[in-house]
């Protein structure tokens, strides 16, 4: 799905890891969030906004990452300008 | 009437695909946006077909402009300040206009005058709705232009900003519409001339629409074909997390 692809390309740049290992990371939030059973076509810009604020967010204290406050803030302003490659990719 | 019929059969198409996309993906905005492009070819069948008159068609237009903007705001600007919503509610007091004069055409006492005014107030009325999704979509696709997407992707940005940006004009015959002759009449070369010219924009739109939005996966696999796309392999959670430890240390 874009939007992961390409949120998970910025939190790569700014905690400097692999964009893989991002986009891992971000999965791993999603399911944290939302369960295991949804399909990530489905997941909303609400939830998602959720899945940043709250799930990732835990994720990235308990890899010692000092700056997640400024991290998530990031991601969501990058989620609200990107939101409709949710609608245009996923038809 | 060939015109009419591309019209109507692609949009109803269009219309039925994102219906279904949109509740197989519970994407509301995707519905919605079905809904409104099923709605207008029952407005102009209803009218054209039926004889239901011109309020039956008016209403069904009015519910797709609605919707098409609730599906602009919904896709584009969650989260994004209140000019949205602003743009909704002009839209919703220009579509009540259109109605109102509607209704005085058929039950009161109709003049050119009133007319005029139903047409002036209508170009403002159809620019907004599709101008502000060709906006809407071009500002987006400017922000994803250099990054790495499919290409498909841009494409339909791109197919959603010209034809919007296209039919937000196609009022504009309507001015030089002779009063109180039928639209297309064969009889009247302006009458006629106005409905050609309306026809093709509305089918130019329909057809652009429907390409952007029911994109075959052989033309999507063509405009991707020097795209090297993003292949993630499936980490385990422990793994995934050792892997990203070590890259951070």
């Amino acid at each position: 799905m874009d939007i992961i692809k390409h949120l998970g390309s910025k939190l790569a740049e700014l905690i400097n890891i692999s964009a893989p290992a991002a986009r891992g990371l971000i999965k791993l939030a999603i399911k944290d969030e939302i369960g295991p059973f949804k399909p990530v076509n489905q997941v909303t810009f609400n939830e998602f906004k959720n899945i940043i604020e709250n799930s990732l967010k835990k994720r990235l204290i308990n890899l010692e990452i000092g700056t997640y406050e400024l991290i998530v803030q990031f991601l969501v302003r990058e989620l609200t300008d990107y939101q409709s490659l949710i609608t245009m990719g996923g038809v | 009437m060939i015109l009419f019929g591309i019209f109507i059969i692609t949009l109803t198409c269009m219309g039925i695909f994102l219906l279904v996309k949109g509740v197989k993906n519970k994407m509301i905005n995707i519905v919605l946006v079905g809904i409104a492009f099923i709605s207008l070819p029952i407005g102009f069948v209803g009218n054209f077909v039926f004889q239901l008159g011109s309020i039956f068609q008016e209403s069904f237009i009015v519910a797709c402009f609605i919707l098409t903007v609730i599906f602009t705001n919904m896709t584009f600007y969650k989260n994004k300040g209140q000019f949205s919503k602003i743009v909704l509610c002009i839209v919703i007091i220009l579509a009540a206009i259109q109605l109102w004069f509607f209704f005085i055409s058929v039950f009161g006492d109709w003049t050119l005058y009133l007319y005029y005014i139903r047409v002036s107030l209508d170009f403002p009325y159809t620019f907004i709705v599709f101008n502000w999704l060709s906006y809407s979509a071009y500002s987006a696709y400017k922000l994803i232009k250099s990054q790495r997407i499919d290409p498909w992707i841009k494409v339909r940005y791109k197919m959603l900003t010209i034809f919007s940006f296209i039919f937000s004009f196609h009022s504009i015959p309507e001015f030089f519409q002779p009063p109180g002759t039928a639209w297309g009449d064969p009889n009247n070369i302006v009458s006629l001339a106005v409905f050609g010219g309306t026809a093709i924009l509305v089918v130019v739109f329909s057809i652009g629409f429907s390409i952007a939005w029911i994109m075959p996966k052989w033309l999507k696999k063509r405009i991707n074909r020097d795209y090297q796309g993003i292949e993630d392999r499936e980490f385990q959670e422990k793994e995934l997390l050792d892997k990203i430890k070590k890259e951070l240390s």
